[in-house]
């Protein structure tokens, strides 16, 4: 017994709280992969932009 | 008498406010986008809320919380599949591709998805026709549910709960259409959550915490059980936090459900609407954090404290009451102070709310757009299109009034039915239009109806809980086989057939041309 379930009630238990992680986890990955882009894409801009001045 | 009347100000607060967010919704309505999925505008918050609304009824948090009671915490298998398969899994498979060609075939409910998808008219008048009809038998049973509880708190006449029921939902759902319903169902989630929220801690200190309580529920013998009068005894025989033996009668009662309403979850016409109202990709892969978190806060807890009234039952003297749908009410009156009650309540009625403001429209627009507007006048205005759902949606909530003042015995059995009829009907040519570009109209129809069709019989003809109220007995004896719930044969069956027909009857050029484009965004 697992705090005072079964094997397989504590995986169910413990499955849904870990489902519910994946989620969260789901968003936050998004979340700063986007981020990640956004600035990727604004460090490409700035470059572009200074080499642009050179020339 | 007083709690009544704590209680009407109350309702006419709640009443008066989703009134007025039916009014913002009908000035934000001018065209049929608009009244069908909020013209495509809704952001995460309000997505994952009102999908999480729409899904969990009162049904789910009393009757489900109530059958917990019953058999123990191993229908947290459910709340499981409620998560993994009802979020992850309907976001990331069915949602993101659902809006992207609800897009290109410009189609603003499943039917209308399914007729584009094949140029079918008749595809989607059938398809719309099936789920008015049963949506509105589902409906009626939400109305019974909430109407005996609030028979039973306050004294209330059934039928002047349902009446008025029934106006504040109609009101703010046909002058507001789909925005109203959605906002109403963001203020109605955030209630429902701080409900369960508090039920759920409260009774887990009265039992000292999670570890002790669940001991405690390990701990109820059959006669202790016995002793109550609770059902547990002989249905939850390894114990209530223990999985029944396998093949057990009460295994194949816990196997019948999760499957059931687990998988079902993907193929609802009303949950499918809220993919299409997002206002981009990323509106909805957001919502799926918020809508696991809402589901977690809403299933997770209901099934987790459903036996756990057995142990404070038993701890205090109390007789298990009757039927399982009072046995949460039950444990609320007794252990909780009364402003909880109150709040419990308003919780359990926004559950039923939400649910049926979602159905009432779902079932208002199959009837309005695609059985007359698509099926008999063809080629009709934007505005005249809203009007005639408009009158289609009234007619819808009478026929439900009509239904719920008039109950018969098979209606409190429509929960059951709806979630399998559904996904045996609709999941195989919704999930193969999806992912197979050589889905064909013939291979729609024949999934389509061989799914309908096999659900219809094994519930009239063999399902434990259906065949005796309709034809007296099952005619199967064979509890391992009528206890099965139909998702089991008729989902699989119907993807057979929706392959094998389109292999047979292949798609002619107009649809390949639709095919191609309906792809295209994908």
């Amino acid at each position: 017994m697992i705090l005072g379930m079964d094997i397989w009630v504590f995986t169910a238990w413990i499955g849904t709280i870990l489902a519910a992680i994946l989620c969260l986890f789901y968003g936050f990955y998004h979340w700063i992969l986007k981020k990640t882009d956004e600035k990727n894409t604004s460090k490409g801009k700035n470059k572009q932009s200074r080499n642009k001045g050179v020339n | 008498m007083e709690d009544v009347i704590f209680f009407a100000i109350f309702m006419a607060i709640f009443a008066a406010m989703f009134t007025f967010l039916g009014y913002l919704g009908y000035k934000k309505t001018k065209t049929a986008e608009d009244y069908f999925v909020a013209g495509r505008k809704m952001g995460a918050v309000v997505i994952a809320f009102s999908y999480g609304a729409t899904f969990i009824s009162a049904v789910a948090l009393i009757g489900f919380s109530g059958i917990a009671s019953i058999y123990g915490h191993s229908i947290l298998w459910l709340a499981f599949l409620n998560i993994f398969v009802g979020i992850l899994i309907a976001f990331i498979f069915y949602g993101f591709r659902t809006r992207k060609m609800g897009l290109s075939l410009n189609a603003l409910t499943l039917p209308e998805l399914l007729g584009n998808r094949f140029i079918s008219t008749k595809l989607q008048s059938v398809s719309g026709l099936i789920i008015a009809i049963f949506m509105v038998a589902y409906t009626s049973a939400v109305f019974l549910a909430i109407a005996s509880l609030f028979q039973v708190t306050f004294g209330i006449s059934y039928e002047l709960c349902v009446v008025v029921f029934t106006i504040v939902v109609g009101i703010y759902l046909i002058v507001g259409g789909l925005y109203a319903v959605m906002w109403t169902h963001a203020v109605q989630g955030i209630i429902m959550l701080a409900g369960m929220f508090i039920l759920t801690i409260g009774i887990y200190i009265m039992l000292g915490g999670i570890g002790p309580a669940h001991e405690a529920a390990a701990g109820l013998t059959p006669e202790l059980l016995n002793s109550i009068g609770s059902p547990a005894a002989t249905q939850a025989p390894a114990g209530l936090t223990s999985m029944p033996p396998i093949f057990s009668q009460p295994f194949m009662m816990i196997l019948t459900l999760i499957f059931g309403v687990g998988i079902g979850v993907l193929a609802q016409p009303q949950l499918i609407t809220r993919y299409l109202t997002a206002k981009n990709e990323k509106a909805l892969r957001n919502a799926i954090p918020y809508g696991g978190i809402f589901i977690l806060l809403m299933t997770f807890t209901a099934f987790s404290i459903g036996p756990l009234c057995n142990v404070l039952m038993v701890n205090n003297g109390l007789m298990y009451p009757g039927t399982p749908d009072k046995v949460v009410p039950l444990i609320v009156r007794e252990f909780f102070p009364q402003w909880f009650v109150f709040l419990f309540l308003f919780a359990v009625l926004s559950a039923a709310m939400s649910t049926a403001s979602a159905l009432f429209h779902t079932a208002g627009a199959s009837i309005g757009r695609d059985v007359f507007e698509k099926g008999i006048m063809k080629g009709i205005s934007h505005e005249k299109s809203i009007k005639i759902t408009r009158i289609a949606t009234i007619i819808i909530i009478a026929a439900t009034l009509f239904i719920a003042l008039n109950p018969l015995d098979v209606v409190a059995f429509m929960v059951a039915f709806f979630f399998g009829l559904m996904a045996c009907t609709f999941l195989a040519p919704y999930t193969l239009m999806l992912y197979w570009k050589k889905t064909s109209k013939g291979g729609a129809w024949a999934g389509m109806l061989g799914g309908f069709i096999f659900t219809m019989f094994w519930y009239i003809l063999i399902y434990f809980k259906t065949a005796p109220q309709i034809i007296g007995s099952s005619m199967i004896d064979t509890y391992m086989i009528n206890m099965l719930d139909p998702i089991f044969i008729g989902l699989p069956l119907s993807f057979i057939l929706t392959y094998i027909f389109s292999i047979l009857i292949k798609q002619n050029k107009d649809e390949q041309k639709t095919m191609i484009k309906s792809f295209e965004n994908i």
